[in-house]
């Protein structure tokens, strides 16, 4: 978000309208218990790696995915729970792609009676091959806890682009859009346009 | 006669189990689970998994008329459920009746433990075609274990250097840092109500 006390009041007000646009409510996924949504995780994370989408193992993928339920509140660890793996290093736990492109991701959620799942954080990271030179080396897609005094002031929904201080506004992606985009999407052609 | 250990089984696996054994006519698997709605969570996994229509079919009133809404489905996977409602005079009748199940597609019966023993007990021949095709679906290994809980929060101790008490201080006072990884913490310390 624009914060910048340099900047026009007005251009903050816009700033903030848009991140109401992007994230205007709780984000909920009806008829989903926490064990459901691990399981249909886990069922498309295992099924791309039985496909050859993905070259880490099926049994890998399976013990990589894990489950703390704590409560009401649970958090699906995608490769993410030896390591949040800031200096992303090949030699952490993480899911691979046919590709090339690695990945990890963590959701933290709550279920709430009657109304399903709201997902109340995430972060997921996907990280290029070397040999692509004029990609970024990751984009992570971050969803900020709710209701923290500075929320404000940042983007609770955004995505880093190549780098951890640089933001963008990004809309919510749900845990399986999150699976979607790290499985088959965020692909590049065989010759790449120049930056 | 009841088996000694039933081998335990998570739904993706089982899933990728009965799709990967394709379709073969007369092919049954049985899934022991006891919770309501396991059917249902089951096809969800067998539609990503199976390249076969899959359907669900609650068990008729009678062996025959069971045995016949399972026939003339072949090129069709059948999760059958509802197995509980058969007597004894069922289960022998399913017994002799079973051969035909050799014109109906791939049946997966999901029943609960006390279903398989009267199998077991009084369908002797289809316990034998059955043979080894039998799990006892159970999810609890992909689930933190409490060393577990402990060294992720040991890791998240080291990496930011603060304790559980200034995190769980922090998000009462509203000034929890945005990061996802305080959300995922809280919900570790069973304090996910503060999120």
């Amino acid at each position: 978000m624009i914060s910048d006390k340099h900047v026009p009041e007005a251009v903050v007000d816009r700033s903030r309208a848009l991140q109401t646009r992007v994230l205007a409510g709780p984000p909920l996924l009806t008829a989903m218990s926490p064990q459901r949504l691990f399981t249909t995780m886990r069922t498309h994370l295992t099924k791309a790696a039985e496909d050859g989408r993905l070259k880490t193992s099926f049994a890998n993928v399976m013990a990589q995915l894990r489950l703390a339920p704590q409560g009401e509140e649970f958090t699906i660890y995608g490769a993410r729970l030896e390591s949040a793996n800031f200096k992303r290093s090949r030699a952490e736990p993480h899911f691979l792609r046919q590709d090339g492109a690695w990945f990890d991701f963590m959701v933290t959620g709550r279920g709430t009676a009657g109304r399903g799942l709201e997902i109340l954080a995430y972060s997921c990271e996907i990280r290029f091959p070397d040999e692509l030179l004029t990609f970024p080396r990751f984009v992570r897609f971050d969803l900020n806890p709710p209701g923290h005094a500075n929320e404000s002031a940042a983007m609770r929904c955004h995505m880093h682009p190549g780098h951890n201080d640089l933001q963008v506004v990004a809309p919510f992606i749900g845990p399986l859009e999150i699976l979607d985009l790290c499985i088959h999407g965020l692909t590049w052609p065989a010759k790449q346009r120049s930056i | 006669m009841m088996p000694a250990t039933l081998a335990p089984i998570n739904l993706s696996e089982f899933a990728a189990r009965v799709a990967l054994h394709g379709d073969k006519a007369g092919s049954i698997f049985a899934l022991i689970a006891d919770a309501p709605g396991s059917a249902e969570e089951l096809q969800d996994e067998l539609n990503v998994f199976s390249e076969q229509p899959v359907r669900t079919l609650a068990a008729e009133k009678t062996a025959e008329a069971t045995i016949h809404a399972l026939i003339g489905a072949t090129g069709t996977l059948t999760i059958l459920s509802g197995l509980h409602v058969f007597t004894a005079v069922d289960w022998t009748e399913f017994d002799q009746l079973r051969n035909r199940l050799l014109q109906a597609g791939t049946t997966v019966m999901v029943m609960p433990l006390k279903t398989l023993g009267l199998l077991q007990d009084l369908a002797p021949n289809l316990s034998s075609w059955l043979g080894g095709r039998v799990w006892r679906w159970d999810e609890s290994a992909a689930a933190l274990s409490p060393p577990e809980i402990e060294a992720r929060l040991m890791t998240l101790r080291a990496s930011s250097g603060k304790s559980d008490d200034d995190v769980v201080a922090l998000a009462k006072s509203g000034a929890l840092p945005a990061e996802p990884e305080y959300a995922e913490w809280l919900v570790l310390l069973g304090q996910g109500g503060l999120i």
